[in-house]
């Protein structure tokens, strides 16, 4: 099978030679040359993808395991750690996952890559005489180069170097139009928020390589669930803030959190959703390929991958973020005026909502979700594109109205996309486009886990024997520690029953609210696409000059189709068979969510009685027609223009909650007062001191040193010391002298008697001589 | 008043010294010349004598009556003679050291000058004798009074000293007196008391031109240069 | 004590001497200390003759007496060369107290 991961790797490199290519000689390619080269690239990208789906579509099930566990590895270096060593591997991660997205990725790449070179040949150098045409697709390679690399990545060590790669491309991108400040300032924003949640990634990687002792996805897995049912590792290590330890949670707990943060950044979950709407100010390519399809996807398929190395405590985690997110953005978006913003909070509540639906365990769910989710919204956002484009670069909804008949493709196909994220279907029929399946996967794994587990006999009762509830083989952990404990009688059973932490029933809220935002979501798609397309013109001037370009339509029309066909086929199957593998002997849920259920994984209850109702059925009820009424509500609202929505708006309180709502519920400022203003205020500080101590502290004590070491010198040793002594020998001779002169009074009497004296003595002393002599 | 019992104190004093002096003249010769020779005596600390040698003189041998005589022990009356001058001189002495005034003090000195000149005829030094009363007492005396005269700004004028200087010099000179005379009175000297006669004037100036010849001419200059330097000094501007 | 020998003369030429020196040590007149001067150069002297004559054995000498001749000369001069210094003195300073005089300059 080394012919697909040469396929596969070659389709990495592909897009990176053209980079190269672009980069070095792309002003000398020109104009709409470089364009075709970029979209060359890709589809040679694609055709390599098509090579290998179609390769593995045809294969049997023993032929895809074997084909996953048969791929060839390449030690790149291996680092030390506690002795142990951590290879860093050269791997690509072959299984049904790994194909479809790589799939998904260069097809949706492939339609962008066509729009932007009409789009862009309108939106570069004639603009502003600085985006360079060339340098776009340059960037649009290298990005295609790291979003594929981050695909077929086996070893989350490289998938975090693609990771980096793909958040420098969409700073990149999104700075395009660098001259502006708007532009540049977004670009910041988005990589230093993708920074703060990568932040958690390495620290989660840290966790990995110290603990688990590699990098690998699946050899982590295996260790994490030997180190989980020995209670050694990284679940012996407890928690310690500063000393105080935290109950209840091992370093387990964390490193689930850590490797989510990640996800939090690049897929803008809350806390950090604050820069995908700024990241609008990039080219509309650019928001539809990496920040409605792509790059934002790569959080999702961060946590997919990383799913069986979570604690249950992590996968509530995930769940109740991705919660938040999807409510906050579908209510800010409800109040939205650009175009590109409304779409923007669209994606942000549509990846809340794959988070949560791996948060509670729907992973098939989830992962389906992600790929009708690229198709529709990149088709979105190309039409929007195409709208602003043929207003003449007018966002603004307000100003438009009644471009139907102006601009029907775009509006048709943005109505299918519409239709899509609104979850379009007729319940119970198996009649539905795009998001019909998807969410309703994720609700009725989420209406499982709050309804219907307790009468599954789950809850905290597991652990207990079989019955006719017995858990599947592969139904995570908790099939594995059945099996152990059937196998291992003594002693293990008590371990693993302590270890066998029960799978917990959701709270209520987390099923409704969802619900309550699946019928919001309708509601202001229907009303962006309203207020855009129909009723009557409310600027005549950006109405007359509407206009559609041809050669955009392509890409158009090929993912609407993309959209409604895949909806049906190939995806969902395939992610199913791969869901198994990714989610066996998991320490959390996985449950499938389908109306067919996977052969070995837990899925939903498909029949009624002994408590459980159908999920389906019930969700056919709650929200089968959700799509109806929300679009029906906003046409209600919008259908004569924004007059109702205005006079609505001044009803207290929904002007206030408008107010927040408009402001973004405030993140932004609040960001911005706290963490920039505070990191403005800290840095100042240090600056300050720094400056007021070392820059000019130094100096100052230097003179103060010198100052002191001069009046040292000069006064008390030059003018104590040196001169004192000099003084103190004159004194000391002055003073010996005036004591010495003092018998030379000048007085003649006192000589006499001087030398009288001597005399004296002389005599005596002779006479005692002659006396002494005598005797 | 004053005037008056100085003028009284001079008469007196005058006096006194008149008869000592005349006292001296007359009887020192005599009292010199009964020293007797030939007997030898003990040193002059020993104390016996009043064995009258009076009579044994007059060897005379020359008829001219000169002053070469012949010494014998004087006996009593050159020891009186002796102690009284001796008194003299040491009491005028005293009496200068005490003294003010410098006239008193002047006085004194030709007192003192006096007494030795008498204790030099005693000491069979008619001659010098003389030649003391007459240069010394007679004219270097004078030229201090000279000098007093012409310096003094009035005669009552004291200079005091201070008394720690008095104390000091006292001491000192009394170091000097004691250690001296340990020495004079310790000392063993070699006398030879055989009669010896009194030089003659004629073996004086024998001597002065023969074996003190050289001395005597370089006084005679120093004489001269004195006389010069000393009118240089003491002349006019 | 009658006898009259050589160590009486010398004790009174002593003391004549000593006298002498206080009387130069102590008398501030100028006129005073050559008074003082010449009592030292007659207890010289004193001592010269009565060398002479106590210890010149037999044959008259006079070489005492020749000494003391020169001290008188000698003293004499001095003498005048002296008053004639106090004279000097007392037309530079104005006064005749020697401890006035005590400084080389002016």
């Amino acid at each position: 099978m080394s012919g697909y991961e040469t396929a596969l790797c070659l389709g990495v490199a592909l897009p990176l030679a053209m980079f190269g290519v672009l980069a070095f000689f792309g002003a000398r390619i020109g104009k709409p040359a470089a364009g075709w080269c970029a979209v060359a690239a890709v589809v040679g990208s694609l055709l390599l993808s098509t090579y290998v789906t179609l390769g593995w579509l045809g294969m049997s099930a023993e032929q895809k395991s074997a084909a996953t566990s048969g791929a060839h590895a390449w030690e790149w270096v291996a680092l030390s750690v506690h002795g142990v060593d951590v290879p860093i591997l050269f791997k690509v991660k072959l299984d049904a996952l790994t194909v479809m997205m790589y799939f998904m990725v260069t097809l949706v790449s492939t339609c962008i890559f066509v729009f932007s070179v009409g789009y862009m040949s309108g939106h570069s150098d004639e603009v502003d005489g600085q985006s360079k045409y060339h340098r776009f697709f340059a960037y649009l390679c290298l990005f295609e180069f790291s979003m594929l690399g981050l695909v077929i990545s086996s070893s989350l060590f490289f998938l975090f170097v693609f990771w980096e790669l793909v958040g420098l491309c969409s700073y990149l991108l999104i700075g395009f139009y660098f001259d502006k400040k708007y532009a540049s300032n977004a670009a910041m924003k988005a990589f230093i928020t993708n920074r703060v949640g990568d932040f958690g990634f390495l620290a989660g990687l840290m966790l990995v390589m110290f603990f688990l002792h590699t990098f690998d996805l699946d050899q982590a897995a295996e260790t994490f669930k030997f180190q989980a049912i020995g209670g050694t590792g990284i679940f012996a290590a407890s928690v310690n803030i500063f000393g105080w330890q935290v109950s209840g949670m091992t370093l387990a707990t964390l490193m689930g959190v850590g490797l989510f943060c990640g996800a939090m950044g690049k897929s803008a979950q809350f806390p950090l959703q604050v820069w995908l709407p700024d990241a609008m100010a990039g080219p509309t390519p650019v928001s539809a390929l990496i920040h409605a399809a792509t790059m934002v996807a790569a959080g999702v398929y961060l946590v997919a991958r990383i799913f069986r190395l979570l604690t249950p405590d992590a996968q509530f985690f995930i769940a109740v973020i991705g919660l938040i997110t999807l409510t906050i953005t579908a209510l800010i978006a409800i109040v939205q005026t650009d175009i590109k913003k409304v779409l923007a909070y669209s994606t942000l509540s549509q990846l809340g909502y794959m988070i949560f639906g791996l948060g509670v365990g729907a992973w098939i769910g989830a992962l389906f979700h992600l790929i009708t989710h690229a198709f529709f919204k990149a088709m979105l956002f190309l039409g929007s594109g195409q709208v602003i484009e043929g207003c003449h670069h007018e966002q603004d909804i307000r100003k438009m109205g009644g471009l139907s008949k102006k601009m029907p493709v775009t509006c048709w196909t943005f109505f299918i996309g519409v239709l899509a994220i609104a979850g379009f279907g007729i319940p119970l029929a198996h009649v539905g486009i795009g998001g019909y399946f998807s969410k309703d996967e994720i609700l009725a794994v989420a209406y499982e886990r709050t309804y219907n587990w307790e009468a599954r006999g789950f809850g905290d009762q597991v652990g207990q024997p079989a019955g006719e509830h017995a858990l599947p083989a592969h139904a995570g952990m908790l099939g594995a520690t059945v099996r152990l404990a059937s196998d291992n009688p003594t002693g293990a059973e008590e371990r693993e029953t302590a270890i066998a932490r029960h799978v917990p029933v959701l709270p209520k809220f987390m099923f409704w609210i969802p619900i309550i935002i699946a019928y919001i979501t309708p509601f202001y798609m229907m009303r962006c696409w309203w207020l855009t397309f129909m009723g009557k013109p409310r600027d005549h001037h950006v109405y007359d000059h509407a206009h559609e370009s041809p050669l955009m339509y392509g890409p158009l029309v090929v993912l609407a189709i993309g959209t409604v066909v895949f909806s049906y086929v190939m995806f969902r199957d395939n992610i199913a068979g791969a869901g198994v593998a990714a989610t066996d002997a998991s320490l959390v849920v996985a449950i499938d969510g389908g109306k067919k259920t996977a052969d070995n994984m837990l899925g939903i209850t498909h029949h009624t009685g002994h408590g459980l109702v159908d999920p389906h059925a019930a969700l056919a009820g709650i929200v089968g027609f959700a799509w109806l009424v929300g679009m029906g509500i906003a046409v209600l609202i919008y259908r004569n223009g924004l007059a109702i929505a205005e006079r609505i708006r001044r009803i207290w309180p929904l002007s206030w909650i408008y107010v927040a709502l408009e402001q973004k519920l405030f993140f932004d400022h609040i960001y911005d007062t706290v963490l920039v203003g505070g990191t403005k205020w800290v840095l100042a500080q240090l600056s300050r001191a720094f400056d007021t101590y070392i820059v000019d502290g130094v100096p100052n004590l230097l003179a103060k040193v010198t100052v002191g070491l001069a009046n040292f010198s000069g006064r008390i040793v030059d003018a104590g010391g040196v001169d004192g002594l000099i003084d103190g020998f004159a004194d000391t001779a002055q003073a010996a002298g005036a004591v010495v002169r003092q018998p030379q009074t000048g007085r003649i009497r006192n000589y006499i008697l001087f030398g009288t004296a001597g005399a004296s003595l002389v005599v005596i002393a002779i006479v005692l001589v002659t006396y002494a002599g005598a005797r | 008043m004053v005037c008056e019992h100085t003028t009284r104190a001079r008469f007196l004093l005058a006096g006194l010294l008149g008869l000592l002096a005349a006292g001296g003249l007359l009887l020192g010769p005599r009292a010199a010349s009964a020293h007797e020779t030939g007997q030898p005596h003990e040193h002059a600390a020993h104390a016996d004598d009043h064995h009258d040698h009076d009579h044994d003189h007059e060897h005379g041998a020359t008829a001219d009556y000169d002053l070469r005589q012949r010494s014998e022990s004087g006996g009593g009356l050159e020891a009186l003679l002796f102690y009284v001058f001796a008194a003299t001189v040491l009491g005028s002495g005293l009496a200068i050291c005490i003294s003010t005034n410098i006239v008193r003090m002047a006085v004194y000195l030709f007192v003192t000058l006096s007494g030795v000149a008498v204790m030099f005829f005693l000491l069979l030094a008619n001659f010098i004798g003389v030649i003391q009363l007459i240069v010394y007492a007679g004219g270097t005396l004078i030229l201090l009074i000279f000098g007093v005269m012409l310096t003094s700004k009035s005669p009552w004028v004291r200079f005091d000293v201070k008394r720690g200087e008095l104390i000091a010099a006292g001491v000192v000179c009394t170091v000097l007196a004691v250690a001296l005379l340990t020495v004079v009175v310790g000392a063993n000297w070699p006398t030879n008391d055989t009669a010896v006669e009194g030089a003659s004037v004629a073996d004086f100036g024998k001597a002065l031109m023969t074996t003190y010849l050289v001395p005597f001419e370089a006084i005679s200059v120093l004489l001269l240069v004195v006389m010069i330097g000393a009118a240089l000094l003491a002349r006019q501007e | 004590m009658f006898d009259i020998g050589l160590t009486h003369y010398l004790v009174v030429a002593t003391l004549l001497f000593v006298m002498g020196v206080f009387v130069m040590v102590t008398k501030r007149n100028a006129i005073g200390i050559l008074i003082g001067v010449e009592m030292v150069l007659n207890g010289a002297s004193l001592n010269l003759i009565a060398f002479n004559r106590y210890t010149t054995g037999g044959l008259p000498r006079v070489d005492g007496q020749v000494g003391s001749l020169f001290v008188i000369v000698l003293a004499a001069a001095e003498a005048a060369l002296a008053v004639a210094i106090c004279m000097n003195f007392y037309k530079n300073l104005n006064t005749v107290d020697v401890d006035r005089g005590d400084e080389l300059a002016g």
